[in-house]
């Protein structure tokens, strides 16, 4: 089963989806799409890896065991 | 009158979510007791060289929280156990005792954990301070701002240097992008 955590107000929303459950899968991969239209960046770890073993990534990679959506960024 | 409380969160330096068992208070069953008023955690010996017991929670005092301030205390224990979860043994040690800590990249090395005042130590020994921030940062719990700065640093560090405003010790401020100049060289 694969987790998207996408940064929020509330820490993060999660996202879930089994390889075999093609209608979480369709759904996961629309919100990667969603996501990634608003410029917000993935990254995607071996589940509660540290950030060593992130990986940036551009597509919905449906194997991956977790993937962390994070903001873009701006001078403060 | 409260009968008794469970223990739902026991969260360091900021307190306590209990829930009402057998009542409510208010019309709340969760409240959150702040740090400030649950009594020190007094720990014993059973016996002189025996395991340390955790004593249960006394509370001194009890205060009515509203839901937005216990979705905001569980919004924080979220983006917490996310951020530790990325973190090596040194940060995370480093984030538990001081809420800083310091991420290696190609250019330098940069202490996250203070909004505005983010230090770089750039490969020449050259020290500035940098404010770089997630898009409506405000929105988010304070630590998935670190989260958000670790993981674009660990995959697009050039990019955070690029939008970073930066100021040298002692001057003014000014627009990024910071600069570098000198990238290390991957061996191996």
């Amino acid at each position: 089963m694969g987790t998207m955590r996408i940064l929020d107000h509330s820490g993060d929303t999660a996202v879930t989806w089994d390889l075999d459950d093609e209608t979480a899968l369709r759904a996961a991969r629309e919100i990667f799409e969603r996501e990634a239209a608003q410029s917000k960046m993935a990254f995607s770890r071996p589940l509660g890896a540290p950030v060593e073993q992130a990986e940036r990534i551009r597509s919905f990679d449906p194997t991956a065991e977790e993937i962390i959506w994070v903001r873009p960024i701006q001078g403060g | 009158m409260i009968p008794s409380f469970r223990l739902v969160e026991d969260i360091d330096d900021w307190g306590a979510l209990v829930e009402l068992v057998g009542g409510e208070h208010h019309g709340a069953r969760i409240l959150l007791v702040p740090a400030a008023r649950v009594l020190p955690r007094a720990v014993s010996r059973a016996g002189r060289e025996g395991p340390y017991v955790r004593r249960p929670l006394r509370l001194v005092d009890d205060r009515v929280v509203t839901a937005p301030q216990v979705a905001r205390a569980e919004a924080n224990c979220r983006a917490e156990a996310l951020l530790e979860s990325l973190l090596d043994d040194e940060q995370r040690a480093d984030w538990r005792r001081r809420r800083r800590f310091w991420v290696q990249t190609p250019f330098g090395a940069v202490e996250l954990g203070r909004v505005s005042d983010l230090r770089f130590d750039d490969l020449d020994g050259r020290h500035l301070t940098l404010c770089v921030v997630p898009v409506r940062s405000s929105e988010l719990p304070g630590a998935d701002v670190w989260t958000n700065l670790l993981l674009v640093l660990r995959g697009e560090p050039r990019r955070f240097f690029e939008v970073a405003n930066y100021r040298r010790p002692g001057g003014p401020w000014q627009t990024g992008p910071v600069p570098l100049h000198r990238v290390a060289t991957v061996c191996g």
